[in-house]
C-alpha cells in the first residue's frame, strides 16, 4: 500500500504542470449560494405552490366522492327500474 | 393511454390519508432533508418551505398513483369475475 501511495504522489507531482492558457467560452455563470438571507421569492413561490396543490387535491377528492355517490345512485335507479 | 379513464370515477375514491400519500409524502420530505444535508445546511430547521413543498408533491403524486392502482385492480377483478360467470363448468365450487 505504501508503494501505491508513493506512485500516486509521483503521478501527482508529474501532472502538476501549470495549466495551458487556452481560453474556453462558457455561457454559464455560477454564484455561490447565499443561505444567510431568506430567498423570499423562492419561499413565497414554494408556499404558494404547496397551498395550490393542497387545494387542488382536496377539491379533486371531494369531486371524486360526489361523482361516485352520483353514479351509485344512478346505478340503483337503473336496476330498480325508476328511469 | 389515459392515466385515469372516466370509469375509474365509478370507484370510491381512496381516502386522502392512504399508504401512497403517506409513503410518497414522507419520501418527498426525506428528499428535502437530504438536500439540506448535501448543501451543508441544518437538516431539520432549514428550508421548511422546501420540506413542505416536496412533501406536498409527494402526497399529490401518491394519491394519483393509488387511484390508478385501485382502478387497475378493480378492472382485473371485474374481468376475472366475468370469466368465472361465463365459465361456470370450470368453477363448480357450488355443486361440490
Amino acid at each position: 500500500m505504501a508503494a501505491g501511495l508513493r506512485a500516486v504522489r509521483r503521478w501527482g507531482l508529474a501532472a502538476a504542470a501549470p495549466p495551458r492558457l487556452a481560453f474556453t467560452r462558457s455561457a454559464s455563470v455560477v454564484k455561490k449560494a447565499n443561505n444567510e438571507q431568506p430567498n423570499w421569492l423562492g419561499v413565497g413561490m414554494a408556499f404558494g405552490t404547496s397551498a395550490a396543490l393542497w387545494g387542488f387535491l382536496i377539491k379533486e377528492h371531494n369531486e371524486d366522492e360526489m361523482e361516485y355517490e352520483r353514479r351509485k345512485r344512478e346505478r340503483r335507479h337503473k336496476y330498480e327500474g325508476c328511469s | 393511454m389515459v392515466f385515469l379513464p372516466d370509469e375509474s370515477r365509478s370507484l370510491p375514491p381512496p381516502p386522502l390519508l392512504n399508504k401512497g400519500t403517506v409513503w410518497f409524502g414522507f419520501s418527498g420530505w426525506l428528499a428535502a432533508l437530504l438536500d439540506n444535508a448535501f448543501n451543508q445546511r441544518p437538516v431539520l430547521r432549514a428550508g421548511v418551505h422546501r420540506q413542505i413543498l416536496f412533501a406536498t408533491l409527494g402526497c399529490f403524486v401518491g394519491y394519483q398513483l393509488v387511484k390508478r392502482a385501485e382502478y387497475m385492480h378493480a378492472k382485473v377483478d371485474r374481468e376475472l369475475l366475468e370469466y368465472i360467470r361465463h365459465h361456470p363448468v370450470d368453477f363448480h365450487g357450488g355443486e361440490g
